[in-house]
């Protein structure tokens, strides 16, 4: 620091901070969810979705990876949260689990895949952390998975699946292209 | 207004036989002013001044008086009298200042043609409003905003980086970037508001590439005992109301005044619904102390104190674009409830402000010589919606110091200083959230010289300024694994200005005035990273940004056509050189919680043109018709593209009918305003998510009256704002990609001073 720069505080002789600034510090980060883990069971083998983005919402490109599914078959699906910017990596499914009543995901297809409720809330409203998945014919499809916190899940159609009524904010939406064979 | 007064003695006898009279005048043309009251407050004796502006007391003891004079379109106003011989008094009353305060002929720069302020009467009647509500009212400037009473003043097309406030000669310091950030100040704390775009405002630091807005508490008058004026407010939209007090006390000297603001509010309502969490709460606190030694020795000593909390509508909060876009089709906004409530909850902002400051003034045969200082503590914590109870951790928080320290000569030709502004703010590590903004550090080091002659018929004005600006900036790193990252910056920033103006003949002015003004790139614009919900993408700022250079021209001519019609009108260009703006990349950035557009700093050259003017006429002794007009067209001339967030045409037509005595009511005034403000059609589809709001006109009403009492009088108002409940969208307001502004509102206020 140059004399010139330190003159006014020494003419106000009031130091009321330091020339430099305090180094930044953002404390956990411990409501991020950087990952979100598709398991789909089927007949003792599973195959799985994944979407990964360590740095948040800047920074570098998420990792998508995707297994290739079954036609027509039935899959038991269930959705795990993750916040791997963190060592130790930190489960968030709980944080989910246990406000059930104020989230639902949504799922969404290009194709012939049905999805379908396996899990309620305490309200007998569905969550969609465990549903079920069955898949049509063979082909390419585009699943999008959406997580919405404080939807109104007694609007028309939410229950059902029908995110178009739902409001509340997006937390998640993510996109799996898969191969149905 | 203005009232200036001396008196002439006769020696007569003692006892209560005293004679008090006098005389008043228009200061303006010095012609009688009849209808004028005057009320002797120990006495309770009231006259009225005659055709000739004569009024008279008789048989008064020997004593301290205290006489309130009003006339119809003046505040109320108290001057003291000690009465101990026949006194003739001589007053003059800037009478009618909303008519004829324009063409005065002034010789003070302080008091510059180029500069608009707001009246006592217009402080009084919107001591409810925010302050950026309230200068709105004023030509050519506008609010740009997040609901009802976040907003941030616009001065001819230009805000948040490029405009400057000035509280108490402090160059305000908080947060003023971005839209949703409200200036923490009271309005209620000023008597004196003004916006000035002239040389007054090379006086002081800051980013100004325009105008500043300028509030200051106001001399206290002299009076050895304990006066004050209690200003309230309740509105029907809301729920909720405004209550001030402001007490003083002048000697000869040593002068000091106390005052306090609380405001409360619950959810608004639109034309067709609640909006729900838009509630308020603030508390205001203003003390100041006064002395004199020897008439050429001062010393001041203010501290303001402001915290508020301000709910930000449910609806309006969003997590991606998917939401927002589903939030445009919505005729009612998400999260509408039929029930109204006062609880603010997240989203929502908590704000709280410390202002200090001394000054001292030498007056010397050459001039004066002051010395300021004043530290502030600015500190702002913004609540979103989160999971598992993390509602109640804030996802911003910031704290900021400043101090200021200057050093000024003035002399009636010249004024000359140095000054020094010093920042540091901090992100608060509690937020659990990557921060938008780094901490840093700014020391700004800047001197200035004005010059003020007149030579015959030519007032000549000249002014530079010269700021040098050192940063030390440290930030995160945008990917893991996060370190810290530091850079510094400096700028020398160089301003000037000069301006003529002139009198024609006895009833015209004009002025023509140039400036050229630098700014820094501000910190947001240099080192943002991250998710910015007021513009739903991710921002990023740009290192390689530069100075930003403004020429601006004005020309303004004011005056009278007749003696019933007023006009002042100015038209204004103002060429930027990197003029800094956000631009959206061809890309998108993809998240968890979907693809966000990526907005990134650029700079380009731009092109400001605009005017604005004000037209008086007195229809007839009782009516008069006031309107106000304001444009500016902005272009983006690099790319040959509108400038967005550019205010759009507005009108305000003000018809007042005024009598001065109805039953036991004096100054009885009926006002219907009319408030048009025009669909903005130049505007840039790509910066923009969604078409400007439609044009809308608006209606008011509103009646006032002092009642007439034996002690204390009392003002009232009535009030109803948007008479016909229109549903309308503001365009330079965030909310209103999801709801409606304000519906009907119901206002009662009442003023008391004693």
């Amino acid at each position: 620091m140059k004399f010139a720069k330190l003159l006014p505080l020494a003419l106000v002789s009031v130091a009321l901070f330091s020339c430099e600034p305090n180094d930044p510090d953002h404390g956990h980060e411990e409501e991020l969810i950087t990952t979100l883990n598709v398991d789909l069971e089927a007949g003792g083998s599973t195959v799985t979705l994944n979407f990964q983005d360590i740095d948040g919402d800047g920074g570098d490109a998420p990792i998508i990876t995707v297994d290739k599914l079954a036609a027509n078959t039935t899959y038991a699906g269930s959705i795990t949260l993750f916040n791997e910017s963190e060592d130790p990596a930190e489960e968030l499914t709980a944080e989910i689990f246990d406000e059930a009543e104020e989230h639902q995901f949504f799922f969404a297809t290009t194709g012939a895949s049905m999805f379908a409720y396996a899990d309620q809330d305490n309200n007998g409203n569905p969550v969609g952390l465990s549903f079920e998945l069955t898949t049509g014919d063979a082909g390419m499809e585009s699943y999008t998975i959406t997580l919405r916190h404080e939807p109104e899940k007694t609007a028309t159609g939410v229950s059902g699946g029908d995110i178009t009524n739902a409001g509340g904010e997006t937390d998640i939406e993510v996109v799996f292209d898969v191969t149905v064979e | 207004m203005f009232l200036f007064f001396g008196w002439s003695l006769q020696v007569a006898a003692q006892s209560c036989l005293l004679t008090l009279e006098g005389t008043v005048r228009d200061a303006h043309d010095q012609s009688p002013m009849e209808d004028v009251s005057i009320y002797i407050t120990e006495v309770g004796a009231e006259q009225w001044t005659d055709a000739r502006g004569k009024f008279s007391f008789e048989n008064l003891c020997p004593g301290t008086y205290h006489a309130l004079v009003q006339h119809i379109g003046c505040p109320s106003e108290r001057i003291l009298i000690e009465l101990f011989a026949d006194t003739t008094l001589s007053l003059t009353l800037e009478h009618h200042e909303n008519m004829l305060h324009e063409v005065d002929v002034h010789d003070e720069h302080e008091h510059a043609i180029n500069e608009q302020r707001l009246s006592v009467l217009t402080l009084d009647n919107s001591a409810a409003k925010s302050l950026a509500a309230s200068v709105s009212g004023l030509a050519g400037v506008s609010m740009l905003g997040n609901g009802a009473d976040i907003g941030l003043p616009v001065v001819h097309g230009l805000s948040g980086n490029r405009l400057t406030l000035v509280n108490n000669g402090v160059v305000h310091t908080g947060q003023q970037w971005g839209a949703d950030h409200s200036p923490e100040i009271d309005l209620n704390s000023a008597s004196e508001v003004s916006v000035v775009s002239g040389a007054a405002a090379m006086r002081y630091p800051g980013t100004h590439m325009g105008g500043i807005v300028i509030l200051e508490s106001g001399p206290i008058p002299f009076d050895p005992h304990i006066h004050g004026k209690i200003r309230s407010t309740a509105e029907s939209n809301g729920r909720g109301g405004t209550m001030n007090g402001q007490f003083y006390k002048g000697l000869k000297t040593l002068q000091w005044r106390v005052g306090g603001t609380l405001k409360q509010y619950g959810d608004r309502h639109a034309p067709k619904y609640f909006l729900n969490n838009t509630g308020t709460r603030q508390a205001h606190a203003n003390a100041e102390l006064h002395k004199q030694w020897n008439n050429t020795l001062e010393w001041e000593g203010k501290y303001n104190y402001f915290s508020a909390e301000y709910g930000i509508m449910r609806g309006s909060h969003i997590g991606n674009l998917t939401d927002l876009e589903s939030a445009f089709s919505r005729e009612v906004p998400f999260f509408t409830d039929s029930v109204f409530s006062y609880e603010i909850e997240a989203p929502r902002q908590w704000v709280q402000h410390h202002q200090l400051k001394s000054g001292l003034k030498k007056h010397t045969e050459l001039g004066t010589l002051e010395w300021h200082i004043a530290g502030q503590r600015d500190q702002r914590r913004e609540y979103d919606v989160r999971r598992s109870g993390r509602s109640d951790i804030p996802a911003l928080s910031l704290l900021q110091y400043s101090i200021q320290n200057e050093v000024l000569w003035s002399s009636d030709w010249l004024e000359t200083g140095y000054q020094f502004l010093g920042r540091n703010n901090w992100n608060v590590p509690e937020t659990g959230i990557i921060p938008l903004l780094p901490n840093y550090t700014s020391f700004t080091n800047g001197a200035f010289i004005a010059l003020d002659r007149a030579v015959r018929a030519y007032e000549l004005e000249f002014g530079a300024r010269y700021d040098y600006t050192f940063r030390s900036i440290a930030k995160l790193s945008n990917s893991v694994p996060r370190v810290p990252v530091y850079y510094n910056d400096n700028y020398h920033n160089f301003s000037f200005l000069g301006r003529i103006s002139r009198n024609l003949g006895s009833k015209w002015q004009v002025l023509a005035e140039s400036s050229l003004r630098q700014r820094p790139p501000e910190i947001n614009e240099m080192y943002a990273f991250g998710l910015h919900q007021g513009v739903s993408g991710i921002e990023e700022g740009n290192l390689e940004l530069d100075q930003e250079t403004g020429l601006k021209s004005t020309l303004q001519l004011r005056g009278k056509v007749s003696e019933k019609l007023h006009v002042d009108v100015r038209a204004y260009t103002h060429f930027f050189d990197g003029y800094i703006y956000l631009q959206p990349q061809q890309t998108f950035r993809l998240t968890i919680r979907g693809a966000f557009p990526v907005f990134t700093y650029e700079q380009c050259d731009a092109r400001l043109l605009g005017g604005d003017a004000v037209i008086k006429y007195e229809i007839s002794e009782h009516l008069n018709l006031e309107s106000t007009w304001g444009y500016v067209y902005g272009m983006n001339t690099t790319e040959n593209l509108p400038l967005n967030f550019m205010p759009p045409l507005n009108v305000q037509n003000n018809l007042g009918y005024e009598v001065p005595q109805w039953k036991n009511w004096r100054n009885v005034n009926l006002s219907v305003m009319h408030r048009y403000t025009a669909q903005q059609w130049n505007w840039d589809p790509s910066l923009d998510l969604i078409a400007p709001p439609q044009s809308y006109h608006l209606f008011d009403l509103h009646l006032g009256a002092t009642l007439k009492g034996a002690n204390f009088k009392p003002k009232f108002r009535v009030g109803f704002e948007n008479i016909f409940n229109t549903s309308y969208r503001d365009y330079l307001n965030r909310q209103r990609y999801f709801a409606d502004a304000l519906g009907r509102n119901f206002t009662l206020s009442w003023v008391q001073n004693f």
